[in-house]
Parts: structure tokens; C-alpha cells; sequence
């Protein structure tokens, strides 16, 4: 094989790799695990996705099936919680839930008083004022999607009072 | 001056030697040149790969060293080992990508997870924290 053939094969052979690897398996059609796929605990854990779950990009799921995996050792209350918000989360848009998450981990990082306090400040302002201040440039974290620091699951139950029982493993 | 009479020294000297030769040199090395020039006009491709004078002794005999029975050369990449060598370090390197890839993808999704998990059991209305003016606020007031 003349050496051009070989290194364009080698080539194609590479790139193939690197697109699985980056697209998934590559195929049209649904992606993996469909609703009907999941688990009999999966399925209850996310329960309020059941619409839209087949709409989900692979990532979307594989995030979602690791949140369910950890919905198992929350309290009933704290299932319930996450039940009713769920939705919500779900059906914001991509660049809504990047603001949503950057938010809160900076939020997170202040002691809950001071953190319901600036919530409760917000939520009092008047409209105008919002817009406000949605319009000044925001000083964006250093690693918007993937922070350093991630509140972990275990400590929301510090983060809600009501739902003390509410509880992880990990 | 000096040198051309040194060429022409050295050939003289030769020219000699070649006279001593014995009958049995003498044909072993006119077959040879016979031999040679044969194989040249039949194989013009050779001449694109200049064999390697060391690699002369070996004419005729036949080398598994890039030359072949019939005396062409060839080139490197005809050998599987040589292609194997090439092959080889450019999937590990792309088999390597692919693993810090997939390694990098399922840590970020467990941060994602983490992060989701939290904002779920938060008691905050997700809605505030989706507000971009609430990310002002708070920059604010920790600016201060």
C-alpha cells in the first residue's frame, strides 16, 4: 500500500474513532436507554421526565440517571422535593439552566442565612429594578459549567431546613 | 598539476592490477557487470531508489533488507512491520484521547449531577437563581 493510502486510512480510522467517541454510537434514531429502557427505580426516580425523556441528548441522560441513582437515599420528603422541582429544571432552556446552576453555586457559598436573605432581597424588588440589574454585565465564574466546588448532594439537606431527613450516601 | 598526475597514477596502478588479475576474477567480475547492466535496462524503476554502495556486495544473492530477489528496492512502507511501527503510536495516541475524552465527560456529568441534585433540595424557587439579575445581586452584594 503506497505510504499517502496508508496514512489516509490510518487517518479515516482515527477520526472514526474520535466521532463515536465524541457523537456516541453514531446512529440515528432514539438515544439510549429510552424510558421504556430504564429500570423500574429509574423510571420512579424520574418520574416527572417521562414526557420529554426521549427528547434528551445522551449527556442529559447519563446526568439525570446519576442524579436518579442517588434518588433512592433521599427521604420521602426530600423525593418529594425533588419530585415538584424536577420538571421545573427540566424544561428551562439550555442557557437558562447554565444561569441557574452558576447562580446557585455562587449562592451556595454564602451561609444560608445570608443566602435566604438575598433571595428573599431579590424577590422584593421591584420589576423594574430586575431588569435592572439583568442588564449589567455579570462577572462570570472562572469555569461557568464545571466549578471547582460543587456543593454536594449530602450537604442540601443543610440547605433545607424543612427537609432535615433528607439525606445521600455519597 | 599535482593532482591530476596523481589521478593519473592511481590509474595506472589499477590498470595493472587488473592485468594480474587470475581468469576465474576476471569472469566472476565481467558476469557481474553483465549481470548488472542486464537488471538496469530491465528495471528502470530501480534507479528511483539509489541502492546503497554497501548494499552492492549483496547484489544477486538476494536481501530481505528493502531489496528484493530480483534486485529492486523498495520502499519502507511495503513492510508491515515498518507500517505497524507507524500505525501503532498514532492509535495509542487516539485510543489515549479517547479515554481522558470519556473520563473528562463522566466527571463533568457527575459535577452536573451533584450541582442538579443540590438545586432540586434547595428550598430557593428555581426561578430567582434562573434570573440573571439575581446573579447581578449577588455579585453585588459580595462586592461589597
Amino acid at each position: 500500500m503506497p505510504p499517502l493510502r496508508f496514512g489516509a486510512a490510518t487517518c479515516a480510522i482515527a477520526l472514526a474513532l474520535l466521532a463515536q467517541a465524541a457523537l456516541g454510537d453514531g446512529k440515528s434514531g432514539p438515544v439510549h436507554p429510552t424510558w421504556g429502557e430504564l429500570s423500574s427505580s429509574q423510571r420512579e426516580a424520574l418520574a416527572p421526565l417521562a414526557g420529554d425523556w426521549d427528547k434528551f441528548d445522551p449527556v442529559r441522560k447519563k446526568k439525570w440517571l446519576e442524579v436518579a441513582s442517588k434518588y433512592p437515599h433521599l427521604s420521602p420528603e426530600g423525593q418529594q422535593h425533588v419530585h415538584e422541582r424536577m420538571g421545573e429544571l427540566a424544561r428551562m432552556t439550555p442557557q437558562e439552566r447554565v444561569t441557574t446552576r452558576e447562580n446557585f453555586v455562587r449562592a451556595y457559598q454564602l451561609p444560608l442565612d445570608q443566602r435566604q436573605a438575598l433571595v428573599q432581597k431579590y424577590q422584593d424588588l421591584p420589576a423594574d429594578q430586575k431588569k435592572e440589574l439583568a442588564a449589567k454585565p455579570t462577572v462570570r465564574p472562572e469555569t461557568p459549567r464545571k466549578p471547582t466546588t460543587p456543593p454536594k448532594a449530602p450537604a442540601a439537606a443543610a440547605a433545607s431546613p424543612k427537609d432535615t431527613a433528607a439525606t445521600t450516601r455519597h | 598539476m599535482k593532482e591530476v598526475e596523481f589521478a593519473y597514477r592511481v590509474r595506472q596502478a589499477l590498470n595493472e592490477g587488473a592485468g594480474s588479475l587470475d581468469e576465474l576474477t576476471l569472469q566472476r567480475l565481467a558476469s557481474a557487470r553483465a549481470t548488472a547492466l542486464a537488471r538496469r535496462k530491465q528495471n528502470p524503476a530501480a534507479q528511483r531508489y539509489p541502492i546503497p554502495s554497501p548494499l552492492l556486495a549483496f547484489a544477486g544473492r538476494g536481501s530481505s533488507l528493502g531489496l528484493e530477489r530480483d534486485g529492486s528496492s523498495q520502499s519502507p512502507w511495503s513492510s508491515w512491520l515498518f507500517r505497524l511501527g507507524v500505525a501503532a503510536p498514532v492509535v495509542a495516541l487516539v485510543v489515549g484521547f479517547i479515554s481522558v475524552y470519556q473520563w473528562r465527560e463522566a466527571e463533568q456529568i457527575d459535577e452536573l449531577a451533584a450541582i442538579d441534585l443540590a438545586l432540586l433540595l434547595d428550598d430557593q424557587p428555581l426561578s430567582t437563581y434562573a434570573d440573571r439579575g439575581f446573579g447581578a445581586l449577588l455579585e453585588q452584594e459580595r462586592g461589597l
